[in-house]
């Protein structure tokens, strides 16, 4: 995969309670689809394979994947940070999204959206 | 299988290594949980945070069920309580011995990354799960289970006490 470039990285900017909302009212299957997404951004953004496809659809059903997939994401957080600038910020984020992954995924995955959609903020 | 020639970028990291032997551990402790929990899997606690407080399934629902009719060889039973169950339970057996191989040579296995990293791979065990637990939804709302599930959820009793409190409603 090629080094971190803003114009290789997917778009995916739904609005974080749009992310909790349909994740609700379609009792999960919205999350499945939106793993799947973000998985393929911050994979773009780290410029390597961070996180596998299947562990995104897996996390979506199987309640241990779901807390490695946000411990995945919290760890490529670093490098969405590198690019908005907040890098210190983001850095250590792997373990309150491992925690918030136990108890709330829906609050995780606002999170997540919440740091995405600053990378396309600037556009 | 693959035939790609092992390079140094095949060769697992000291911080690889722990992942492994994490993910080597979770599945044996997945297959020796699911044999052993089988009797009181069917009148256990609700271990679905989704399901204890809306009383609808999520995707995953029935999976410990059906990991646990597969360990005790009711495949047919497996697969009512959760279609993609055994798919997954073998995925965790299969597991063991290709992360032991990787451990013991200290490389990985290629096709196995590539088939983890297959972006098909991601998109059709997508679908299929999401067509499964629509149609499982779908047959819930057809049956009419849906408002006794949401009535008998942790939100739905919730609700009926705050309404209870204020005076509205009936009993």
């Amino acid at each position: 995969m090629s080094p971190t470039s803003r114009n290789n990285i997917p778009v995916f900017n739904p609005d974080p309670i749009l992310v909790l909302i349909l994740g609700f009212v379609t009792c999960g299957l919205y999350l499945i689809y939106w793993n799947i997404k973000s998985a393929a951004v911050l994979n773009a953004v780290a410029g390597r394979e961070v996180i596998s496809p299947v562990v995104a659809v897996l996390a979506g059903c199987c309640f241990p994947v779901n807390c490695y997939f946000y411990y995945l994401a919290g760890s490529a957080l670093g490098d969405v940070g590198k690019l908005i600038n907040k890098e210190e910020e983001l850095k250590g984020k792997s373990t309150l999204l491992l925690i918030l992954g136990i108890f709330f995924p829906y609050v995780a995955a606002m999170i997540v959206q919440g740091h995405i959609n600053e990378l396309y903020a600037g556009e | 299988m693959s035939c790609t020639p092992a390079n140094d970028g095949d060769r697992i990291t000291p911080f690889q290594t722990k992942w492994r032997i994490i993910g080597c551990l979770c599945c044996f402790s997945v297959v020796v949980a699911s044999f052993l929990y089988a009797p009181w899997v069917s009148h256990g606690p609700v271990f679905c945070p989704f399901r204890f407080f809306f009383g609808m399934p999520c995707p995953g629902c029935g999976l410990t069920r059906s990991f646990c009719a597969v360990s005790h060889g009711e495949i047919r039973q497996a697969m009512r309580f959760h279609l993609f169950g055994p798919f997954v339970y073998a995925a965790c057996v299969c597991a063991i011995p290709l992360l032991f191989i990787e451990l013991a040579r200290r490389r990985r296995i290629v096709w196995l990354r590539q088939l983890l990293f297959s972006r098909r791979l991601g998109y059709i065990a997508a679908w299929s799960l999401m067509l499964y637990h629509g149609v499982r939804l779908f047959s819930m709302l057809l049956a009419g289970e849906v408002i006794p599930a949401l009535k008998g959820s942790a939100l739905g009793q919730m609700c009926r006490f705050l309404l209870h409190e204020c005076g509205i409603g009936g009993t």
